[in-house]
C-alpha cells in the first residue's frame, strides 16, 4: 500500500528549501510518495545546466537582496517571490507517475473552477497562458518532479530579472525558453497561496483514493521540525542526523562551486576604439575562470597587452578579479599605460 | 575481445587492459529522449562505484548514472560538450569518461549484454 507523504517548509530560503528537497529525494522509500510545498522570498533559480550570466540579471537581482540558486534538475530560469508556490513530488520508481502528479494540480484549481491543461511535459497552462512550469530529475531509481505554481508573482519583476542582453556572452549548456506566464489571481480573484496549499493538499490524497496523509512533516518553522514525521527524518537514523543532512544540503546548495563554477564553459568578448588604439578582449571561462585570453589590440602597448594575457588566466567572472588582472598587468608592464588601464576597466565595467 | 559490461543503472564499460571508457546506454539515450547536455567530471577526478559520474539532461529529465567502476578519470569526451545529441545517434561511440581501474575484481559484478537486455525488459 502506497504511504503519503506531505512535507511543508515554512523557510523562505532558497538554500534551505532545496537542502529540504535534496534530503526527502536521498531518503524516499519504496512504498512512499512525497509531496512538499514551499515557497522562497525573491529568488532566481537556473536549471542545473544553464549559464548564470545568460539567464539572469545579475545586478538586478544583488540591488533587490534577491538570491541565486541552481537547483539539481534540468530545465531553464525561473523567478520565484512569495506570490509563487513550489511543489515537489518524489517518489521511486513503481510509485513515481507523472501524469498522475500533474492532475493533482490540475484537480486542485478545478475546485477554484479554472480549467487547468498539462501542455507537453513541461508547462501547465489555463487558456492557453502558463502559471506553471515543471522540471524532472533522476538518480538511482529515484525520481523528482518538480514545479512553479504562479498565484500572484510580480510578474514585471520576473520578466526585468530574467531578460539579459543575449549578445554578451556565448555560453554552452542549456539555454531557457522564454514564455508568457500569467499568475492565477488574474483569472480569479479567489485564489491565494493559503487557500491554493488546502487545495492542493486535498487533490492530492483525492488523487491516491486516501482520506489523509500517513504522515506529514514541517520544517524551517520556529521549532526545526515538526509532525508525526518519524518515518523520514528516522530513515537517516535520527533526527540530529536529518538535520545535519540539511545543514550539509544547505551548504552544497548555497556555495560558489555549486552556483557559478558550475556554470558550463563559455565566451565572453568585448570591444571598443579608443584614442591609444582599438582593443578587443575574448575570455574563455571553464568552471567559471578564464581557461584562456586573447586580447586583439593595435595599441602601442603590446608589453600591456600580452602581460594582460597572463594575468586574466584563472580569474573569475567578476569586475573585482577582472579589474584586479588588469592592475596586475600594469604593475608588470614598463610602460606608461595609466590611460589605457583605466578605459579597460570601463570597458569591463561596461559590457559586463 | 573486449565486450561491453554494464551496469543496472544503464551504463556500459568497455575495459581496455588496465583502463575502461564508460558512457550510457542506448537504451538510456532512448528513455531519455533529445539529450541537450552532458555533464562532464573533471580529469583527475576519482569515481567510485554506484556514484553519479555523469548527469544527463534531456528535453524531458535530468538523470544522473552511477558508475560501473571505481578509479580515476584519464579523460573525458569533450566532444559532448558540443554535440550532446551524438549520445542519441550512438551511445556506444559516444564514450563519456576514461578510467583507470583501481579495482579490476568490480568487474565481476558487472552484466554482460543477455544479462543487461533481461532487466531492459
Amino acid at each position: 500500500m502506497t504511504r503519503l507523504i506531505y512535507a511543508q517548509s515554512y523557510s523562505h530560503d532558497p538554500y534551505f528549501n532545496l537542502s529540504v528537497e535534496k534530503y526527502l529525494f536521498d531518503n524516499v522509500k519504496e512504498d512512499e510518495i512525497i509531496f512538499y510545498l514551499w515557497q522562497n522570498e525573491r529568488t532566481v533559480v537556473i536549471g542545473r545546466n544553464q549559464n548564470i550570466y545568460a539567464e539572469c540579471n545579475l545586478p538586478m537581482i544583488e540591488q533587490l537582496n534577491g538570491k541565486i540558486a541552481r537547483r539539481l534538475s534540468g530545465g531553464g530560469a525561473v523567478f520565484h517571490d512569495l506570490g509563487n508556490l513550489n511543489f515537489t513530488f518524489i517518489a521511486r520508481d513503481g510509485c513515481y507517475d507523472v501524469e498522475k502528479q500533474l492532475d493533482v494540480i490540475v484537480k486542485a484549481l478545478d475546485q477554484f473552477g479554472l480549467p487547468a491543461q498539462v501542455s507537453g511535459r513541461n508547462d501547465i497552462t489555463i487558456l492557453g497562458r502558463k502559471f506553471s512550469g515543471n522540471a524532472f530529475l533522476k538518480a538511482n531509481g529515484v525520481n523528482c518532479h518538480h514545479g512553479t505554481i504562479m498565484i500572484n508573482v510580480d510578474s514585471l519583476l520576473l520578466e526585468s530579472i530574467l531578460s539579459v542582453d543575449p549578445a554578451k556572452l556565448e555560453s554552452k549548456g542549456v539555454s531557457s525558453v522564454s514564455s508568457r506566464v500569467a499568475n492565477l489571481n488574474e483569472m480569479t480573484g479567489d485564489i491565494n497561496v493559503d487557500n491554493m496549499i488546502v487545495a492542493l493538499k486535498d487533490a492530492f490524497v483525492h488523487e491516491y483514493g486516501k482520506e489523509d496523509f500517513d504522515t506529514t512533516l514541517e520544517v524551517g518553522g520556529k521549532s526545526m521540525v515538526v509532525g508525526t514525521g518519524q518515518s523520514i527524518w528516522g530513515a537517516s537514523g535520527s533526527m540530529l542526523k536529518m538535520l545535519q543532512a540539511l545543514s550539509d544540503n544547505q551548504k552544497f546548495f548555497s556555495s560558489e562551486e555549486w552556483i557559478y563554477d558550475k556554470n558550463p564553459s563559455f565566451t565572453w568578448t568585448a570591444e571598443k576604439r579608443f584614442d591609444w588604439g582599438n582593443i578587443e578582449i575574448c575570455l574563455d571561462f571553464e568552471n567559471n575562470k578564464v581557461s584562456t585570453a586573447k586580447i586583439y589590440s593595435d595599441s602601442l602597448y603590446p608589453n600591456f597587452i600580452s602581460a594582460l594575457e597572463e594575468t586574466l588566466i584563472g580569474t573569475p567572472f567578476n569586475i573585482e578579479s577582472l579589474e584586479k588582472a588588469v592592475n596586475m598587468a600594469a604593475k608588470q608592464s614598463d610602460e606608461d599605460v595609466t590611460t589605457c588601464c583605466r578605459e579597460i576597466k570601463s570597458l569591463l565595467h561596461e559590457k559586463m | 575481445m573486449a565486450e561491453y559490461l554494464y551496469n543496472e543503472g544503464h551504463a556500459w564499460a568497455l575495459v581496455n587492459g588496465d583502463t575502461a571508457k564508460i558512457g550510457i546506454t542506448p537504451y538510456a539515450a532512448e528513455q531519455l529522449g533529445d539529450i541537450v547536455y552532458v555533464d562532464l567530471p573533471e580529469v583527475g577526478d576519482e569515481v567510485t562505484v554506484g556514484d553519479t559520474f555523469t548527469e544527463v539532461e534531456s528535453s524531458k529529465t535530468s538523470s544522473e548514472v552511477p558508475s560501473p567502476i571505481s578509479g580515476e578519470i584519464i579523460a573525458v569526451n569533450e566532444e559532448l560538450d558540443d554535440e550532446p545529441e551524438a549520445v542519441n545517434d550512438d551511445a556506444y561511440a559516444a564514450w563519456i569518461i576514461e578510467v583507470k581501474l583501481s579495482d579490476e575484481s568490480e568487474l565481476d559484478d558487472l552484466l554482460d549484454a543477455d544479462a543487461y537486455d533481461e532487466i531492459c525488459e
